[in-house]
């Protein structure tokens, strides 16, 4: 039975799920970096150090957000080994799981359901702000949908 | 569900991602945010899947020592979890004494187990200090995501109903005049034997029990003999039990009210085994507090069970008793008497104030004892047996609560407390003490001369005997120094 107080193993625990998924999605953001040149290739392999010792998440949002000092004009068609990479590093922290399967196959398919549903106001309006808006309110109508989903699933409403 | 500092700094990361494609008009960020949603999501939807499975399979044990501790009793608490395998969610489960008790800090209550382990117990104590029934409520579990994004808090398992009762006196004496007197047949506290009511008195024959001999019968008679119980089943009997705040006095476990209490549950406990109809009345400082019809039924015995044993003293009233100060009607007639032939002022103002005895009535249907006493009534008049529970602190209001119990009552049995055997140092002056013991003797004995009135002492039997036997010794060694 573990006695450490739950704040470190939350620390801890953000850090243990180095998956295969995470390692693959994490060098192919590093080679998609690498072929920006030098820079590039010092960067992915930051990167990857960065992955080894910190939270999925802060290398996706690192990887993301370079993008724009890489690759300024480059269309989204041209990005598509960087952001595979990127979906991949996310995906990894889900395969640790109980179910991975099931996990990773929700990731998926939410991941193709908003992707579908931004593109398609995209398409439509020509415009960015409106499917960003869009996209901020799906999501947060699904996690208020699961959050009621679970009240009633573990029967935790509270009686009037 | 709630969610962490983690999960909304994620939140910060996607609507940053999101107005960077704004802002830079790129929708390559706008996917970024896609990804960070659709992870979010998964991340919770994953999180309800493994909390819906461990919600089914997880087992949840807590235990009580005894769900019917003594007052200051530690109770032993052990709480156990088990789930048959290793999950993704920490938990936390805590366990919740109720809030008359007091435990140990938090992390004493608490079992962690962590994401490989399956199984974890813990124990703790909890007492009170206090009388009365709690419920235990379910542990409490709190259930923490590996990815540390989501947590959630549950109530699992059993509740558990603890009553707390008080302590009991270890030597009860019942008596008269320092005597043992067998109340109860075959015992004199706690469970009882075949009889309540004294009925009569034959030889003793090989085989009684050496306990149910009538000492006093016995060297009147100058042969063994022993005393019979009926056991009437259409009697009825009323408890009438004081616990004003006089009854307090006596070191904890052994006051005054502890014995009175035990007295009164040795009664509940005899009329339930004869299916003997009981009713019960308390009487606190203000008046009734408790007031049980007279009823045979078994929730009855429970009711009054639970009544009595988790009753305790009400506090004392900032006014003292009037009757405490009063003089009984005759000394007032006599008084009155006195003063109608006195001409001097002091005379002429006191009269009027003896002159009726109106006033005493008044403050003496204000006192809760004889007030209660008051609404006595019975549908079978000549079957009601009231038994008076109470102290001799208020010896006037006593007096005339017995003479009005009397009228609805066929018998009454009085159970006083001399407040000398339980003050803690009232031994230490042993002239003193036994003046004033002998003082509540001659009390008792008036009461006891009622017709169908009976009066018992109730008194710690090891300080009465010390008591008793240090006047002896001194009385023998006065004697001996005259010789």
């Amino acid at each position: 039975m573990s006695t450490a107080p739950l704040n470190d193993r939350l620390a801890d625990l953000a850090r243990e799920h180095t998956t295969l998924a995470g390692a693959l999605g994490v060098i192919v953001v590093a080679v998609a970096y690498s072929s920006t040149g030098l820079l590039g290739a010092l960067t992915g392999i930051v990167l990857i150090g960065i992955w080894m010792v910190s939270p999925p998440i802060v290398v996706f949002f690192l990887g993301q957000t370079l993008v724009i000092v890489f690759w300024p004009d480059s269309p989204l068609s041209s990005l598509w080994l960087v952001e595979t990479g990127l979906f991949a590093i996310l995906a990894g922290s889900l395969t640790a799981g109980r179910t991975p399967l099931v996990s990773l196959g929700s990731y998926v398919i939410i991941t193709g359901f908003l992707l579908g549903i931004t593109g398609y106001t995209y398409q439509i309006t020509g415009s960015l702000l409106k499917p960003t808006g869009v996209l901020i309110v799906t999501t947060g109508l699904f996690a208020y949908a699961f959050h009621r989903y679970e009240l009633v699933t573990l029967d935790l409403i509270p009686d009037q | 569900m709630q969610v962490t500092r983690v999960y909304w700094a994620i939140v910060t990361a996607g609507v940053f991602l999101a107005t960077l494609s704004v802002l830079f008009d790129r929708p390559v960020f706008l996917v970024g945010a896609v990804l960070v949603g659709a992870f979010l999501l998964s991340q919770q939807y994953r999180f309800i899947r493994d909390l819906t499975h461990l919600d089914t399979t997880l087992s949840i044990t807590q235990e009580l020592s005894t769900h019917r501790p003594r007052t200051d009793e530690p109770v032993l608490v052990t709480l156990s979890a088990h789930r048959p395998n290793p999950s993704p969610l920490d938990l936390t489960i805590t366990s919740e004494p109720p809030v008359i008790t007091t435990s140990g800090p938090q992390n004493e209550r608490t079992l962690h187990l962590g994401t490989d382990d399956t199984r974890g117990e813990l124990s703790y104590q909890l007492q009170s200090g206090v009388a009365g029934a709690a419920t235990v409520p379910p542990p409490l579990i709190t259930v923490t995501d590996h990815t540390g994004l989501f947590t959630e808090t549950l109530s699992r398992g059993a509740e558990l109903e603890l009553v707390v009762t008080q302590r009991t006196p270890r030597n009860i004496h019942i008596g008269e005049g320092g005597q043992d007197v067998s109340v109860f047949g075959d015992q004199t506290t706690g469970r009882l034997g075949t009889g309540l009511i004294p009925d009569s008195i034959r030889e003793y024959v090989p085989g009684d029990a050496s306990s149910r001999i009538d000492w006093n019968v016995t060297a009147r008679l100058n042969h063994p003999h022993v005393r019979e119980y009926e056991t009437e089943t259409d009697r009825m009997t009323l408890l009438l039990l004081d616990h004003r705040h006089t009854m307090t006095t006596g070191i904890n476990g052994e006051t005054k009210l502890d014995y009175a209490r035990s007295i009164a549950l040795a009664f509940l406990n005899t009329t339930r085994t004869e299916h003997v109809p009981i009713g019960l009345k308390t009487i606190g400082t203000d008046g009734l507090t408790h007031n049980i019809p007279v009823s045979a039924t078994n929730t009855q015995y429970s009711l009054i069970e639970t009544t009595l044993t988790t009753l305790d003293t009400t506090p004392n009233s900032d006014h003292p008793s009037p009757m405490s100060v009063r003089t009984r009607p005759a000394d007032a007639r006599r008084t009155a008497g006195i003063l109608s032939s006195d001409d001097s002022a002091f005379g002429t103002t006191l009269h009027p104030y003896y002159d009726t005895l109106d006033p005493y009535i008044h403050l003496i249907e204000s006192d809760p004892l004889f007030a209660a006493a008051k609404q006595l009534t019975t549908p079978q008049p000549g079957s009601l047996w009231t038994v008076l529970i109470t102290d001799d602190s208020h010896k006037p209001e006593l007096r005339e609560t017995v003479s009005l119990a009397i009228d609805e009552s066929a018998h009454v049995l009085v159970f006083i407390t001399p407040t000398i055997l339980f003050e803690p140092g009232g031994l230490s002056d042993l002239d003193t003490a036994y003046n004033t013991y002998l003082a509540f003797e001659e009390f008792r004995r008036e009461l006891g001369r009622h017709e169908h009135v009976t009066a018992f002492e109730l008194a710690p039997g090891d300080r009465l005997d010390a008591l008793l036997a240090a006047h002896q010794h001194r009385a023998q060694h006065a004697r001996g120094a005259t010789q």
